[in-house]
């Protein structure tokens, strides 16, 4: 069975198991390996990916239920040129990161928080805090969300 | 003839193509930013730019055997090492160039024995002259992983099986009655290792899990809560006549990276190939030749990155799970996978331990004898330590657990348990008791710092106790404890950033110079103390020596405090039935970002002095600061870890 959907925006028919979380589906089928798995449970926030203009977490929901989607990535912010999005750049610029496994869902998650016009600190902190890190970027991603904050 | 791999400069740096230059190196990245530092040391001796370096790390089949890439050593060894190399290549070549600057590498590289001994013709620069050295920001360094495919999880092969693991729930159990898989799923077992491999990773997960939901085990034992052998140790009582006792704590601490570890095994031929994201490619190639009966030739191992590593977490154990399963599956790569609860629980954990400094005082207020005893599981237990002890080896049929090493570590290499009990102050009479203590569920090993995250803080109590005793400020008393001028220096600027930390202000100080050889460290916390305990700024100052990439050092010691205040305020691993427990993360939080402190690091370069190691510097002084930073605000001292809300709750009545 076929499963339609909108990827980086491009359309995609993935024939496989449409009960599968679509982390894996991500991963495997559409070869986006920016999506990380770290959990599984919904606990650490390393698989957030954008479903339509929402941060949904990729292991929790399955391929058939992104069905007519638009899912968005970490390969889907990077520009034909291969420069990185306005997220990633602050992140790269602040070296907001150790090994960096994090990031990719702290990216997604701060990318659908600004486009939903997000500027308040606090709030954004909040919405970080079900992202975690271990290397202890903390500091680091907090001066590259001011950052993105201080743009317009 | 035949040299060690390692001693010619060819082993080190090849011009394969012109423009490009490749560096190779035993260390490997682990989150510690080394790529960066180690590719800025080869482009500052050959004058290149660093975008030219190939940095090739830990392969057996390629790159020099630097051992283990752990105990803060990858810039202070690993580095010096590609430094003197890079310059011997460097000096070979102007000795068979014409002319002034930079020779043509590429010209004169086809006509270039570069088979000579780097002893030879080392030749570093002056610190002096050194442009990229100590300077910039990394702006390289995180590029790949925010854009896509990074990490040993990413990794693609034609033919690539996927597997996950179903493991015993105790280390000893047997199975009881196998259950079943889903169909199309292959199973492997041998003994109480069991595997399923599928084509499709979701099909793998699916499997692991029915197949665990429906596998029955043999009970545990019954061998009773691990932490009660450390409770019931026979330490000797503190001196009598002691004024002052202080004794710090912790229970087991996961290594708990954000990515489930992994790796991708080929059986081919009678040759095997495995990708890890070990510290050690080479004690890991041996361990699996000897677990698995191979020839050491037969085997090659390759490091790719994983998530970050603070020790001896389950790489090893992934890679030898992923080697077993290939072997099954010949001709076929095998990527196994670990769930976050095996990641959890089936890991080494860090140690639990017990430390008690008494201190007395002379007549001048200083300390006059300062004892120090640790109660300690082992922090030494990495494949190829004393045994092989990778868990696959121990699960199979047949096989059996690795004997525990209780002996101490060479004090050259910092001790294991005793980590910086020695007391880094001048300190007229010390000495140090230790005991390793064992228990045959509880599985330890390396963690960042070892045991210098408790030493550190039963003996910077100890400071402050005695400085309160004597009713003298935190700062100037342990200034009196110091001749050591780079020592005085971290902590007199560190204090001067703050604004001090005088008693009753929240604030507290920690200090050490890790292992008493590496780099000097002070931090000050400042903390608020509602329902649970918050620090919500902290202060740091290092002298690592020479900072080759400054920016990296920040990186290091920010990260270190982050993830010491998570050790100290929430962390310690469940048990169940004596086994290590947990589902997941709810089961083990961690510090989170809207619990971030403000930090401010600060860096006293050196460019003249050796590097010194640095990344596991700030966990021992982070941890004192906050249980000083707790008793200057309540008057209450415990260092019983994790500060968590019941424990407080406990301790201050
Ligand atoms: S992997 Fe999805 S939340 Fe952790
Ligand atoms: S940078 Fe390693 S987990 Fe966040």
């Amino acid at each position: 069975m076929s499963i339609g959907l909108t990827v980086n925006g491009v359309a995609c028919l993935v024939d496989a198991d449409p009960g599968q979380p679509l982390v894996y589906a991500l991963r495997n089928e559409l070869d986006l390996k920016g999506v990380r798995f770290g959990c599984g449970d919904g606990d650490c926030g390393a698989c957030a990916v954008l479903i339509d203009a929402e941060d949904r977490q990729a292991c929790q929901m399955t391929l058939a239920e992104a069905e007519g989607k638009s899912v968005t990535t970490v390969e889907g912010l990077v520009g034909p040129d291969g420069a990185p999005g306005r997220v990633q750049q602050a992140l790269i610029e602040r070296r907001a990161g150790q090994c960096g496994y994090c990031l990719s869902g702290i990216v997604m998650r701060l990318e659908a928080m600004l486009r939903r016009g997000e500027r308040d600190r606090a709030k954004i902190i909040e919405g970080l805090a079900a992202n975690l890190c271990r290397c202890g970027a903390h500091a680091r991603i907090l001066r590259a969300v001011d950052d993105l904050l201080a743009t317009p | 003839m035949t040299h060690k791999l390692g001693e010619h400069i060819g082993d080190w740096i090849a011009f394969p193509t012109p423009g490009r230059v490749e560096v190779r190196t035993g260390k490997v990245e682990i989150g510690q930013g080394v790529r960066e530092a180690l590719t800025r040391i080869a482009a500052e001796e050959l004058d290149i730019d660093p975008a030219q370096i190939d940095l090739i790390s830990g392969d057996t089949a390629r790159t020099p055997d630097e051992g283990y890439t752990a105990g803060s050593m990858s810039i202070s060894g690993g580095g010096v090492a590609v430094r003197q190399a890079t310059s011997a290549a460097r000096a070979l070549f102007e000795a068979a160039g014409r002319g002034e600057g930079r020779p043509d590498y590429w010209a004169l590289s086809d006509s270039m024995d570069l088979d000579r001994p780097v002893a030879d013709f080392a030749r570093p620069k002056s610190p002096a002259a050194y442009v990229l050295t100590g300077t910039g920001g990394g702006g390289r360094a995180l590029n790949a992983q925010v854009k896509g495919a990074a990490f040993i999880h990413d990794l693609e092969m034609p033919g690539l099986l996927h597997a996950r693991m179903v493991r015993p729930p105790w280390l000893g159990a047997e199975v009881k009655r196998m259950g079943e898989a889903s169909a199309g799923a292959r199973v492997i077992r041998d003994g109480s290792f069991i595997g399923v491999v599928c084509e499709r990773e979701a099909d793998a997960v699916a499997a692991g899990e029915r197949l665990a939901l429906t596998t029955l085990w043999s009970k545990a034992p019954g061998a009773g809560d691990p932490l009660d052998i450390i409770d019931r140790s026979n330490e000797p009582a503190p001196l009598d006549d002691a004024p002052i006792s202080v004794t710090a704590s912790r229970g087991f601490i996961a290594h708990a990276s954000i990515a489930p570890s992994c790796a991708v095994a080929m059986w081919d031929q009678g040759r095997l190939t495995v990708w890890t994201h070990t510290q050690g490619v080479f004690p890991l190639a041996r361990s699996l030749a000897a677990m698995l009966s191979l020839d050491a030739d037969a085997v090659r191992v390759i490091h790719a990155p994983g998530a970050g590593c603070y020790g001896h977490n389950g790489a090893d154990d992934a890679a030898a799970d992923a080697a077993m399963l290939a072997m099954a599956t010949p001709g076929r790569p095998v990527r196994v996978q670990w769930t976050r609860a095996q990641e959890l629980t089936s890991s080494p954990m860090g140690a639990a331990m017990r430390t008690t400094v008494s201190a007395s005082l002379g007549a001048d207020g200083r300390i006059a004898t300062m004892h120090t005893g640790v109660v300690s599981f082992t922090h030494v237990r990495r494949p190829g330590v004393g045994g092989v002890n990778l868990l696959a080896g121990w699960l199979r049929a047949g096989g059996a657990v690795d004997p525990v090493i209780t002996g101490p570590m060479p004090a050259a290499s910092g001790g294991d348990a005793e980590r910086n009990a020695t007391p880094g102050y001048d300190i007229a009479e010390t000495s140090i008791w230790r005991t390793i203590v064992q228990h045959p569920l509880a599985r330890t090993s390396a963690l960042r710092s070892l045991g210098a995250h408790v030493n550190v803080t039963a003996l910077e109590g100890a400071m402050d106790a005695s400085a309160a005793l004597t009713g003298e400020d935190p700062v100037v008393y342990r200034l009196r404890h110091l001749s050591d001028p780079r020592a005085r220096a971290v902590i007199e600027r560190v204090a001067a950033m703050a604004g001090g930390c005088a008693p009753g202000s929240g604030r507290g100080i920690g200090y050490a110079r890790y292992k008493n050889v590496a780099a000097y460290c002070a931090v000050i916390v400042e903390t608020e103390l509602a329902e649970t305990l918050r620090v919500t700024r902290a202060w740091a100052v290092v002298d690592a020596g020479c900072a080759v990439d400054p920016d990296g050092v920040e990186n290091q010691i920010e990260g270190g405090i982050i993830q010491a205040l998570s050790w100290t305020l929430k962390e310690a691993v469940n048990f169940a039935d004596g086994a290590p427990s947990g589902a997941g993360w709810s089961d083990y939080p961690i510090l989170r970002l809207d619990e971030t402190p403000q930090i401010v690091v600060e860096i006293l370069q050196h460019l003249d002095q050796p590097p010194l190691g640095v990344g596991e510097a700030a966990c021992g002084p982070t941890a004192a600061a906050v249980c000083n930073a707790l008793a200057a605000l309540t008057g209450v001292r415990t260092a019983d870890l994790p500060l968590t809300r019941e424990r407080l709750a406990r301790a201050l009545g």
